[in-house]
């Protein structure tokens, strides 16, 4: 049912690992089945607690890794087709990393990476296209090219360097940004500068961006839609507004209690519950939240639940047994308008 | 009463690049006061000196950084030490048993090869006298059950613990001893809101058990909001505001802090938000006058020819802004 304004969707991917030595092997999916798709103009969230396998799944989505099942589609062609290099991938999506300081040698001026995309991508023929090019990229990050000509990395600050790696992801013109942890080693308090880009690249360019965090104060200031992921599930996905505003899962409403209330008046009273480790819940039977759940009944510990629809959000969770299952795409279909 | 007091404190780096000096003014002119049984926490931007002032503070200062000014005092068993002017043995004896020091990423710094019950008996072998192998292990387990941690980490390697359960054996490494002050330097950055979370309530937990101090360093406002009691808020090497935690989210009184706030996101509140403009000065050649003038939308002639004095505005409300000197500052503009 794609849209024609789909640019990604992943239909059922998954990723197995195999932890150990050979006799003593443990076989973790860090990405279970999932499916979601982003469409242009639009910010998809992914959330979820670190070793949840958001970044796996981005990772598969760059082409560095292949999934062990299930299609990725990039609009309208699927990478498992082409042979070798996945050049689609390279070509249409763009990945911002997380420590703009790691994305970049300290020892190459930062120049040299913009006029290297221009080379291996052939955007321009002479070296005055090239700085235009470049120009005009740096322009909509609101930096220019005299502001990095011959700089090193350490001479940006954390928040301008991340714009500069912004910028060389936007040379090529995608159709698809991933941005993975964009903002958790930048200081809280440019922040938000940076997700104001990702707002005005999503509604100037068309962008479709795909925002992965932990965060979920930042995820809801600038997503359309979210998916939170738990151990390799998505547990519920659906408009921003909803899935974080009106918790269904009880693992959003973990999450939201977990953000530091802003007021010192509300302070936290009650206590949270932490996973000592992460395999134990990779491997465990039925719902893998089970463990930590304040609801969780004998039911959830011995049965996966089943993926439903309320309020058109996906929920997989027990508590909405009695709801009506998913059909085939309406979840979907409905999402898309 | 004050357990830890900073007078005047200027720390500076003194760099030698091929002939060329540079002085990096991290700390200049700073005076605080921390009392026994309170949260105190410090906030700033990346490069605004706040790790440079708590490592001035603990006492650890090597080259490029040097100690040009200033004092800082520690109040130990009611007498009043100045710590730059002790023996560095007697320096080092302070240390673990009267401030311990958390540093930034000290989660990933525990040696690899070696179990956590190794890295527990190598510290507490140089910090308590000889009482037998089993005898250490046993406290460290009491210890660790009393923090609520699992006891079994002990037996574990650090890689096959999770992130926040390293960093919360390394505060349960330091709170050890039961020093009187604790200093973590950005415990909780780059983890996770739910391991955030955890080892929060495992520094406040501390805190409260052993009725001592908790000096807190990060740059998310969030964070202070939800634990410290009383914040100063650090900006190119100087405290510029510096109020009980109700106030500085209440009213703050300095531009730079009411950025901070407000670029805070809220749930259900998708307005626009802004980041203060600009990017944080350079700590070699800082702004003359306020450093916080060329980013200041309020600045005026004065901002830019003389540093405004660290005032007091009533209640332990003090604050460095001509605006407010000059009486020209309303609330909630």
């Amino acid at each position: 049912m794609a849209n024609t304004n789909t640019i990604l969707e992943l239909q059922e991917v998954s990723k197995v690992f195999q932890v150990g030595s050979m006799f003593s092997r443990t076989r973790i999916t860090a990405v279970d089945r999932v499916s979601f798709h982003v469409g242009a103009g639009e910010i998809f969230g992914l959330a979820g607690e670190s070793g949840c396998g958001k970044s796996t799944l981005a990772r598969m989505i760059l082409g560095f890794e292949e999934p062990t099942s299930g299609t990725i589609v990039h609009r309208g062609k699927d990478g498992q087709t082409v042979s070798g290099k996945k050049v689609w991938r390279t070509a249409g999506v763009q990945a911002v990393f997380q420590n703009p300081f790691e994305t970049f040698n300290p020892l190459r001026p930062v120049e040299r990476y913009f006029f290297e995309a221009v080379q291996n991508y052939h955007l321009a023929d002479s070296r005055a296209e090239a700085l235009s090019r470049i120009d005009k990229a740096l322009q909509t990050v609101g930096l220019n090219y005299d502001t990095i000509a011959g700089r090193y990395p350490a001479e940006f600050s954390g928040g301008q360097l991340q714009r500069v790696s912004i910028a060389r992801s936007l040379l090529n013109e995608p159709s698809l940004l991933i941005a993975d942890e964009p903002v958790s080693m930048v200081d809280a308090s440019i922040r938000m500068s940076i997700m104001n880009l990702f707002r005005e690249l999503a509604e100037k360019l068309g962008l479709g961006i795909l925002y992965i965090t932990h965060d979920l104060a930042t995820a809801y200031y600038v997503c359309n839609r979210i998916a939170i992921m738990f151990r390799g599930n998505i547990v519920t996905m659906g408009d921003v507004e909803k899935v974080l505003v009106e918790p269904k899962h009880p693992y959003v409403e973990l999450l939201r209690a977990c953000i530091p209330e802003t007021d010192p008046k509300k302070r936290w009273t009650t206590k949270a519950q932490l996973a000592d480790s992460d395999t134990g819940e990779y491997l465990r039977e039925g719902c893998k939240f089970a463990g930590r759940c304040p609801r969780a009944t004998e039911t959830c510990r011995l049965e996966e639940p089943e993926e439903v629809e309320i309020d058109g959000m996906l929920v997989k969770c027990h508590l909405y047994r009695d709801a009506s299952p998913k059909l085939a795409g309406s979840v979907m279909n409905q999402l898309h308008k | 009463m004050w357990v830890m007091k900073v007078e005047q404190l200027r720390a500076f780096y003194v760099l030698d690049i091929f002939g060329v000096k540079k002085i990096v003014q991290a700390v200049s002119d700073v005076d605080l006061e921390v009392r026994e049984n309170e949260v105190y926490g410090i906030a700033g931007e990346s490069g605004c000196g706040k790790t440079t002032l708590v490592r001035a503070m603990f006492g650890d200062i090597q080259p490029p950084m040097r100690l040009m000014g200033g004092k800082v005092s520690y109040r130990v068993d009611g007498q009043e030490i100045d710590l730059y002017a002790l023996k560095p043995h007697e320096r080092r004896a302070l240390r673990w048993s009267f401030i311990s020091y958390v540093p930034q990423s000290s989660m990933s710094n525990l040696n690899p090869v070696v179990k956590l019950k190794g890295t527990f008996r190598d510290f507490l072998e140089s910090h308590v006298p000889r009482n037998g192998k089993q005898d250490v292990l046993e406290s460290a387990k009491r210890h660790l059950i009393g923090l609520g941690l699992p006891a079994n980490v002990l037996e574990a390697y650090p890689h096959q613990l999770s992130g926040g359960m390293r960093q919360r054996v390394v505060i349960a490494l330091a709170s050890f001893l039961s020093p009187r002050v604790v200093i973590a330097d950005e415990p909780v950055t780059a983890l996770d809101v739910v391991v955030q979370r955890g080892v929060l309530q495992l520094l406040q937990d501390v805190q409260e058990l052993q009725q001592n101090t908790l000096v807190i360093v990060t740059h998310d406002m969030g964070v202070l909001a939800s634990i410290a009691d009383r914040v100063g808020i650090m900006y190119a090497g100087k405290i510029v505001e510096e109020a009980p935690v109700e106030a500085i989210f209440g009213q703050p009184l300095h531009p730079y802090t009411r950025y901070l706030i407000n670029s805070l996101p809220k749930f259900g509140d998708k307005q626009m938000r802004e980041s203060a403009p600009g990017a944080p000065p350079s700590l070699t050649d800082p702004p003359h006058g306020c450093a916080f003038h060329p980013r200041c939308r309020f600045a005026m002639e004065v901002c830019s020819q003389a540093a405004p004095d660290c005032l007091s505005v009533g209640d332990e409300h003090r604050v460095a802004c001509w605006l407010v000197q000059n009486g020209e500052h309303k609330h909630d503009s």
